[in-house]
C-alpha cells in the first residue's frame, strides 16, 4: 500500500502536511509518571481488544511490542514523524499501533496513556481530525477515558487539559527565512495562541526551511475553533510566503533560478551527501517546482525523497549502522535511484 | 561551565534565543533560568514562587499533602511539571487551578465529551430539573406526587454514585 506522503495534497507547494493528535488517558490506571510495568502490559492489551474490530478499509492497522522493533527502525519512524523521540528511547512495555499507509498511528504508554495521530498530505486539517476522531469514538465504546466536566480530557501535562489536541502545520518557508520575516512571524503566531517550531517539534532545529505550526492551547477551545484558527493562520502565511517568493522573482530571477538549479544537480550527482546539505539542497528544489522554474518534479517525489533519507531510515534499510561517508554515500544513491525511476 | 547571568552557579539550562532574526546562546542556572522565565512551562512552578507565593510555611513544617489514589506529593508535581494520576487532579484542584488557568487562558472546557461522561451529564441535568419540579409540587401540596418524585431523585443519585 502506497504511504501517505506518496499522494498529492492540498497547498502541497508550501504545507508538506496537516497533523492531528489527541492524548487520552484510562480511568483507573496511574498516569506515565506513576504507572507499573504490569498496569502497562495490561493498558496494552485493552487498547489492543477495543481496536480489534476497527473498520478503515484497506488501510489496515499492525501491532508492534514497541521493543522488538530495533532501534534503527524506531528512529526511522522518528524521523518519519510517526513517533515522538522520547517513545522511541524507552520502548519497554510501550506498544505502536501503526496503519498500512503510515497516516495513523497511535502510541500506548507515551507520556499520555494514549497518543492518536493522523498525518494527512498537504493542508487539511479537517480530514486529519475527521479520521482522528473516528479512532477516538471507536476507543471510547470500551475504555472509560479519564475526563473531568470543567477540565475536559485529564493529561499527564497539565498543557493537554481540555480537548488534549494538538493540531500542527508542516510549512516550507524559504523565502520567508530569507527575508528575516519569520520572527516578525513568530512573535505574531504567539499573540494567537499558537507557536512555531522547528522541524522535529519541541526544541529541534529548522531544517530545510521546514517550520511546524501548532496550537498551544487546549482548554476552553472546541476543536473545531482550535482547527480553524490554525488552519486560517496557515493560509495568512502561505499568502506571505507567496508573495516573498515573488519577491524574491522580481528581484534577482537569474541568481534564483541559479540556486534552484545548482541544487538539483547537487541531488542528481552528488555522491557524498550530508544531511544537511540533502536538505539544504531539496530546500531550493521544492521552491523551484512550485516556482514553476523546474516543470516535471512532483512534490510526491520529493517527499518520498524527505521520508526516505534520514540517518536512521538508511541505516535500517541497510540491516546495519552505518559510518558516517558510508551513509552520505549510500544517500546519494537513494536519491539518484528515486529521481531516475 | 559557570551561569552567564549570575557568575556564581553551575550552568544547567542551555537557552537558545532569537531576537529580530539574531540568535545566541545562554547558558544558565536553574534559579537563573527561573527568573529569566526559561525554567518551565509553569510560570508558577519554580523553586522560588514554591516558597514566595501562597505556601508561607517552609516545607519542613507543612503538612505533606498526598493523593490517596497514587501517591503523588504536591511536590513532585511542581518539579517534574507531571500529575500523577487523575484522581491527582481533585486532590490539588485548588493548588494547580491558578497555573492551569495561566497556560490556557481560561479555566473550564468547552469540546467533546467521551461517552462516560455524556451520562452523567444528562443524569445532573435531570436531577436538576427533577429538584425544581419536586420544590412546585411541595409548594402546590401535592404531596403524593412529590413523595413520588422524591423516591424518582433517590434512585437517580444512588445511581449515580455507582457511576462515579
Amino acid at each position: 500500500m502506497i504511504k501517505w506522503y506518496q499522494t498529492q495534497g492540498p497547498d502541497n507547494g508550501i504545507v508538506l502536511s496537516s497533523r492531528i493528535r489527541l492524548a487520552r488517558n484510562i480511568v483507573d490506571f496511574p498516569f506515565h509518571s506513576k504507572i507499573s510495568f504490569e498496569q502497562r502490559e495490561q493498558l496494552n492489551q485493552k487498547v489492543a481488544a477495543a481496536l480489534e474490530n476497527i473498520n478503515l478499509g484497506e488501510n489496515k492497522l499492525r501491532f508492534y511490542k514497541l521493543d522488538e522493533l530495533s532501534q534503527l527502525k524506531r528512529y526511522s519512524l522518528v524521523e518519519q514523524h510517526e513517533i515522538s523521540r522520547e517513545f522511541a528511547a524507552k520502548p519497554e512495555h510501550r506498544m505502536l499501533v501503526l496503519s498500512e499507509d503510515h497516516s495513523i498511528s497511535i502510541m500506548v504508554n507515551e507520556e499520555d496513556h494514549l497518543r492518536i495521530q493522523v498525518i494527512t498530505n498537504g493542508l487539511d486539517l479537517a480530514k486529519a481530525y475527521q479520521l482522528c476522531n473516528q479512532i477516538d469514538d471507536v476507543l471510547d465504546e470500551t475504555l472509560t477515558y479519564a475526563f473531568d466536566e470543567k477540565l475536559g480530557y485529564l493529561t499527564s501535562c497539565p498543557t493537554n487539559l481540555g480537548t488534549g489536541l494538538r493540531a500542527s502545520v508542516m510549512m516550507h518557508l524559504p523565502a520567508l527565512e530569507q527575508t528575516g520575516l519569520i520572527s516578525q512571524l513568530t512573535s505574531t503566531i504567539n499573540k494567537l495562541g499558537l507557536t512555531i517550531r522547528g522541524t522535529y517539534g519541541e526544541g529541534s532545529s529548522v531544517i530545510g526551511s521546514i517550520y511546524q505550526i501548532s496550537n498551544q492551547i487546549t482548554l476552553g477551545i472546541t476543536e473545531q475553533d482550535a482547527i480553524q484558527n490554525l488552519e486560517s493562520v496557515a493560509r495568512q502565511i502561505i499568502e506571505s510566503e507567496e508573495k516573498a517568493r515573488e519577491n524574491l522573482r522580481n528581484q534577482d530571477s537569474r541568481q534564483l533560478e541559479d540556486i534552484v538549479f545548482r541544487s538539483l544537480g547537487t541531488l542528481k550527482y552528488a555522491r557524498l551527501l550530508s544531511g544537511n546539505d540533502f536538505f539544504k539542497a531539496v530546500s531550493n528544489v521544492r521552491l523551484g517546482v512550485s516556482m514553476g522554474i523546474i516543470p516535471d518534479l512532483s512534490y510526491t517525489k520529493l517527499n518520498e525523497l524527505m521520508n526516505l533519507t534520514g540517518t536512521a531510515t538508511i541505516c535500517d534499510r541497510a540491516g546495519k549502522q552505518l559510518p558516517p561517508e558510508e551513509r552520505d554515500y549510500v544517500r546519494s544513491a537513494v536519491i539518484r535511484e528515486k529521481l531516475e525511476e | 561551565m559557570i551561569c552567564e547571568n549570575c557568575g556564581k552557579n553551575e550552568a544547567t539550562t542551555v537557552v537558545k534565543q532569537t531576537i529580530n532574526g539574531e540568535s545566541r546562546t545562554l547558558h544558565l542556572c536553574s534559579s537563573c533560568a527561573n527568573s529569566m522565565m526559561f525554567g518551565s512551562f509553569f510560570p508558577d512552578f519554580g523553586i522560588n514562587s514554591l516558597f514566595s507565593n501562597s505556601m508561607t510555611q517552609p516545607a519542613s513544617t507543612r503538612a505533606r499533602k498526598v493523593c490517596d489514589y497514587c501517591k503523588t506529593s504536591l511536590e513532585e508535581i511542581l518539579e517534574t511539571g507531571k500529575i500523577g494520576c487523575a484522581h491527582c487532579y481533585e486532590t490539588f484542584s485548588q493548588d494547580l487551578a491558578r497555573s492551569i488557568e495561566k497556560i490556557h487562558g481560561k479555566s473550564v472546557h468547552t469540546g467533546k465529551v467521551p461517552k462516560s461522561a455524556k451520562g452523567t451529564i444528562k443524569v445532573k441535568n435531570l436531577l436538576t430539573e427533577y429538584k425544581m419540579e419536586l420544590n412546585r409540587l411541595i409548594a402546590q401540596e401535592e404531596f403524593e406526587k412529590a413523595a413520588e418524585l422524591r423516591d424518582k431523585i433517590k434512585q437517580l443519585e444512588q445511581g449515580e454514585e455507582k457511576h462515579d
